[in-house]
């Protein structure tokens, strides 16, 4: 169900950062990747949100369980999470 | 009935009115229509008060502090002792009172007990209000009663269109989304800690993308309670987009209707599907779904999006706003804007008094302030502190005494230390 090639690292977390921005969150100024994002407002909530946006833009499909509190806590590490469950699909 | 302050509506705002207006000696009278006090926290079950501390330091280990005097902190304190609060609970950069609605209530009911001149009325709608003459309505029975200053605490603005005072509201495309809010029973602690909801977070999406649930679902938010065993599930819902109309019995039946048969649908997959809820069951339905904006009255002064960014400080300041502007147009959860130097911005008296009627204060969400303003001003905390405002400043002057930003923070200082 790939929508369309994973960018390269850097792009992706460019991306990641103003999908949040501007569909997710009201972030602060300054916002980057490796900002908190529960700090910026994330939730239980807006977690799903995040879950179905990512799956839906970048064709990976999040396994139950790939997610923890810890590894979603920057945009950084959200983006190193896509990637290995795209490079694993 | 003669008295000399009449406040509309026992939610919040309006409880912390009525009480400070009888302590600062006016024959009060508090009407609810509802069979308790307590607002949006009895009838919609909000079951935490956010905007009673400051914001926090950037430094994690900074303990909360009281951003209130007076009848907010009394309140909060009280209820924390009676065993109906716990916390407060840190939610990313704010901090939160858990409380049990049936405990904040109860406190209500001793605190009206406990006040001299304090008279209530519950069950009771406004009928109709002129001048110093209110038309009261229960179960179809008229009362007439008279009051020389009012308060309007009823959310919706209800006792300003009444006497024909200005109102605004936001385009309903914009509107504050309404919540609908449940308890959950027989959920043990370990199925609602932070791994247990983000599992749950993950499940929820999966359901929803694979068309088991509606995608309203995505709107909804589990958390513990105050109470051992037992959870709250909020559900923000969308209204009808555009067509949301909080003042309109029609959509209002509507959403009553949907957010029922939405928090079946959850609670038969909750039931079904997640581990740690197979034994839970709906314990209370609210009185009535949450609505969070309608109606504001056009005061002497209108609080602005920016003022509370800067953390504005006004001459005439009677309470404060410790709360970021929390903007929920839709229902997909918060977006979030704190102010860029963390600091609580003033509440001018002005924004508590209505702009062409002496007569009349208003308190809690329907106060004089823009929209992305009332995103703040609107939560429990800033509602005890601005019906404080509003109640001493509607008793003094009702009294014939000084009722200017000054007299009220010394009244609301003596009566703090007296208590």
């Amino acid at each position: 169900m790939a929508a369309r090639p994973l960018p390269a690292p850097a792009l992706l977390e460019a991306e990641l950062v103003v999908l949040v921005r501007e569909r997710l969150l009201e972030t602060p100024p300054g916002f980057h990747a490796e900002s908190n994002l529960y700090l910026a407002g994330l939730d239980s909530m807006s977690i799903m949100q995040l879950i179905i946006l990512v799956e839906e833009e970048y064709g990976v499909s999040l396994p139950d369980g790939a997610l923890t509190k810890d590894n979603i806590s920057t945009v950084r590490q959200l983006a190193q999470v896509i990637r290995a469950h795209a490079a694993s699909a | 009935m003669e008295f000399d302050v009449l406040v509309a509506g026992g939610g919040s705002a309006g409880l912390a009115a009525a009480v400070a207006a009888a302590r600062v000696g006016a024959r009060t009278l508090l009407v609810e229509r509802h069979g308790a006090l307590g607002g949006m926290v009895s009838a919609a079950l909000v079951h935490s008060i956010c905007g009673l501390y400051r914001l926090p330091a950037k430094c994690e280990s900074t303990p909360p502090a009281l951003a209130h005097a007076g009848f907010a902190a009394e309140f909060s304190i009280r209820l924390l002792a009676a065993g109906g609060a716990s916390g407060p609970v840190r939610m990313g950069r704010v901090d939160v009172l858990l409380q049990r609605p049936t405990a904040f209530a109860q406190l209500a009911d001793q605190i009206v007990r406990e006040t001299p001149r304090l008279n209530v009325r519950l069950h009771t709608e406004l009928l109709a209000a002129e001048g110093e003459s209110v038309t009261l309505l229960c179960r179809g029975q008229r009362e007439s009663v008279r009051a020389a200053a009012f308060v309007d605490a009823t959310g919706d603005a209800a006792l300003a269109v009444l006497r024909g005072a200005p109102c605004e509201q936001a385009d309903r495309a914009r509107l504050q989304r309404p919540a609908f809010i449940f308890a959950l029973a027989g959920v043990p602690a370990a199925a609602l800690d932070d791994t247990a909801r983000l599992q749950l977070a993950q499940l929820l999406a999966r359901a929803v993308q694979a068309g088991a649930l509606p995608a309203d679902a995505l709107g909804a938010h589990l958390r513990a309670c105050a109470q051992e065993g037992e959870a709250f599930v909020t559900l923000d819902l969308d209204g009808g987009g555009a067509a949301y109309d909080p003042l309109d019995p029609h959509c209002l039946t509507q959403l009553e209707t949907a957010g029922r048969a939405l928090a079946g649908q959850l609670t038969d997959f909750l039931r079904r599907q997640v581990e740690g809820f197979a034994h839970s069951y709906v314990a209370a339905w609210p009185a009535r779904v949450g609505v969070r904006e309608s109606r504001r009255v056009m005061g002497r002064y209108r609080v602005e999006a920016a003022d509370l960014e800067r953390g504005a400080a006004f001459a005439d300041a009677v309470a404060v706003s410790a709360w970021p502007m929390e903007l929920r147009e839709t229902a997909r959860g918060p977006r979030w804007r704190f102010p860029t130097n963390g600091q609580p911005c003033d509440i001018p008296l002005r924004a508590l008094q209505a702009r062409d009627d002496a007569a009349l204060f208003m308190a809690g969400r329907c106060l004089s302030c823009s929209h992305e303003a009332q995103a703040a001003l609107r939560v429990i905390g800033t509602c005890l502190a601005t019906g404080e405002a509003a109640g001493l400043a509607a008793g003094l002057q009702a009294l014939g005494k000084p009722c200017d930003a000054n007299a009220v923070n010394t009244a609301r200082a003596q009566l703090s230390s007296r208590g």
